[in-house]
């Protein structure tokens, strides 16, 4: 048998391999990088709420106990990185929680509304809005990069190389009903 | 904001995602977007200035119903130009699976991209072997909508995605606004019932509707039932003596669509699946006629279980023979409801809908426009 009936077959399936891992290694590729985007949209968006929240507690349109929560909380959301991915979730959810009491009930918000705070509520609303769409397609963009890294040829030729394995960014961010309907 | 939006269906006939694409596109003008859509459609179908067209298309079975699609090499081409030389922030994709212009943009496009899933799809087979071929290309999409939780349950159950749920967009105000046609208005001793939609697409229900009908007159010998739509009207199955009380209205424009319902006693939705959404239902409710529809998961879940309108068994025409007959007869309980509707609608609204959109488009868009991938 000559050497080149035998080369001829295992060059063909290297090829083939080669094709294979520079199509899964393109998929990983694009993954982080959308989830790199997911998480500075998300980061954004949530900086933005927190803003939104710091403008209505220092807008005087609060009882003063409600300003001096939603301030300290806003502010400690906004001292943490994203990447802390724990403590800033911590702290959002914490942030929801103290706004959703600051808010009250939807009698409540009509009387902020028609004390002069109506731009401010309207932007707490909208800002709101956008951080669950933002988280929502981050941990989107999440699952289907983790999807993607347990399979096994990803894992065998390494293609995620050495990006850390992304994680979802788990909060309580629900609506305040105080606000009406969602926008 | 520039954004440039993608109809996989050929704007050469009416259907529902190239009336939501126009909608938006119009609805996002108005707010001072710059709107570019790319859909198929004959060199001779006058489109709106804000539509290029990509060419012709293909009618091909596809999901339930005869779509025309639009494939090829010259599409791809017309497609990746519209890409680069658009310069968009973002570029918004409906239905992204289906084999046609949505899917080409969504392979060739780099950037953010928003995509909308539209339907519900009842030929799984077919869908089933495309899963692996659109599993790579759906990973770049950066945002999805789907229009109900129909939609949204397809895509987690086939795809293995998530989104958001933004629903269709009506235009409240020409339905509720509408004035009766005379001719087409209901009277206590003949009242109108009206169907919309392919008469000759199995799918949209009219041949349960036309099955309910000789027990829908023996109770309401008056009825008369106003079909409305594209598509020979066949009644080979009526009893002849039936036949006199259906009117075929033929294709009908926005207006007599609005003044139909002004003007109708009921309004049926008889459609057998195939649908996520039920936009005709709203349109019907914005004008405030009693609605009664097959209990499809969409149309239940926008008449809020049936406190908004009535609901029947899938295909069942005797029981929609007696709902109907219950509801033109004693018309003053159906009435009542139809005016909690109309007041529910608001949210459907096409000003509250793409201000959704625009939160969406928001979050998507990052620092790079949209491009054209490297293949």
């Amino acid at each position: 048998m000559r050497i080149t009936e035998v080369m001829t077959p295992v060059l063909a399936a290297l090829v083939v391999i080669g094709l294979v891992v520079w199509y899964w290694a393109n998929r990983v590729d694009r993954l982080n990088r959308r989830v790199d985007r997911a998480r500075s949209s998300l980061r954004q968006q949530l900086t933005r709420r927190a803003a939104a929240m710091l403008d209505l507690a220092l807008s005087h349109a609060l009882d003063p106990a409600s300003s001096i929560v939603l301030a300290a909380t806003a502010r400690r959301a906004l001292e943490l990185p994203v990447e802390d991915v724990a403590a800033r979730a911590a702290a959002e959810s914490e942030l929801s929680e103290a706004a959703r009491a600051a808010l009250g009930e939807a009698d409540d918000v009509a009387e902020l509304r028609s004390s002069g705070a109506e731009e401010l509520v309207a932007q707490l609303g909208r800002t709101w809005y956008r951080a669950v769409l933002a988280r929502r397609f981050y941990n989107e963009a999440v699952n289907q990069a983790r999807r993607l890294r347990r399979r096994r040829g990803v894992r065998w030729f390494r293609l995620a190389g050495r990006t850390p394995e992304p994680v979802t960014f788990e909060i309580d961010d629900g609506w305040p009903d105080a606000l009406g309907a969602a926008p | 904001m520039r954004v440039g939006i993608v109809c996989p269906y050929s704007f050469d006939v009416v259907g529902g995602v190239q009336l939501h694409v126009r909608d938006l596109a119009e609805e996002l003008i108005g707010l001072g977007h710059d709107v570019s859509v790319l859909a198929p459609a004959e060199t001779d179908t006058p489109v709106p200035p804000y539509v290029v067209t990509a060419g012709r298309s293909v009618p091909i079975h596809w999901n339930g119903s005869v779509a025309r699609l639009s494939f090829g090499p010259r599409m791809a081409a017309r497609t990746r130009r519209w890409l680069a030389d658009g310069h968009f922030d973002v570029v918004h994709i409906h239905e992204p699976v289906a084999p046609s212009l949505g899917l080409l943009a969504l392979w060739l496009a780099s950037g953010p991209i928003v995509a909308t899933f539209h339907s519900n799809p009842v030929h799984s087979r077919a869908l089933r072997m495309s899963f692996p071929l659109v599993r790579a290309p759906m990973e770049k999409i950066t945002a999805a909508i789907a229009v109900s939780e129909d939609a949204r349950r397809t895509l987690i159950d086939h795809y293995g995605g998530d989104a958001v749920i933004v629903p269709n967009g009506v235009h409240v105000a020409p339905f509720r606004d509408a004035e009766p046609k005379p001719e087409w208005r209901g009277t206590p001793e003949r009242p109108v019932v009206a169907f919309l939609g392919r008469a000759d697409e199995p799918r949209k229900g009219l041949a349960v509707l036309l099955g309910a009908l000789p027990e829908l007159r023996r109770r309401v010998p008056g009825v008369r039932l106003l079909v409305a739509g594209p598509g020979e009207v066949d009644l080979q199955d009526v009893p002849a003596a039936d036949r006199g009380a259906v009117e075929p209205l033929g294709a009908v424009s926005d207006e007599d669509k609005a003044s139909l319902f002004k003007g109708a006693d009921l309004y049926v939705a008889p459609q057998t699946g195939g649908e996520s959404f039920g936009i005709v239902l709203i349109e019907a409710m914005s004008a405030g006629c009693p609605v009664l529809a097959s209990d499809l998961g969409a149309f239940a879940r926008v008449l809020d279980a049936g406190s908004l309108g009535s609901l029947f068994p899938v295909g069942d025409s005797a029981a929609l023979a007696a709902a109907a007959a219950d509801m033109v007869a004693a018309p003053a309980g159906p009435r009542a409801v139809a005016d909690r509707a109309a007041v529910a609608v608001e949210r459907y609204d096409w000003s509250e809908v793409a201000q959704r959109v625009l939160a969406v488009y928001e979050t998507a868009v990052g620092g790079e426009e949209v491009g054209v991938a490297d293949h």
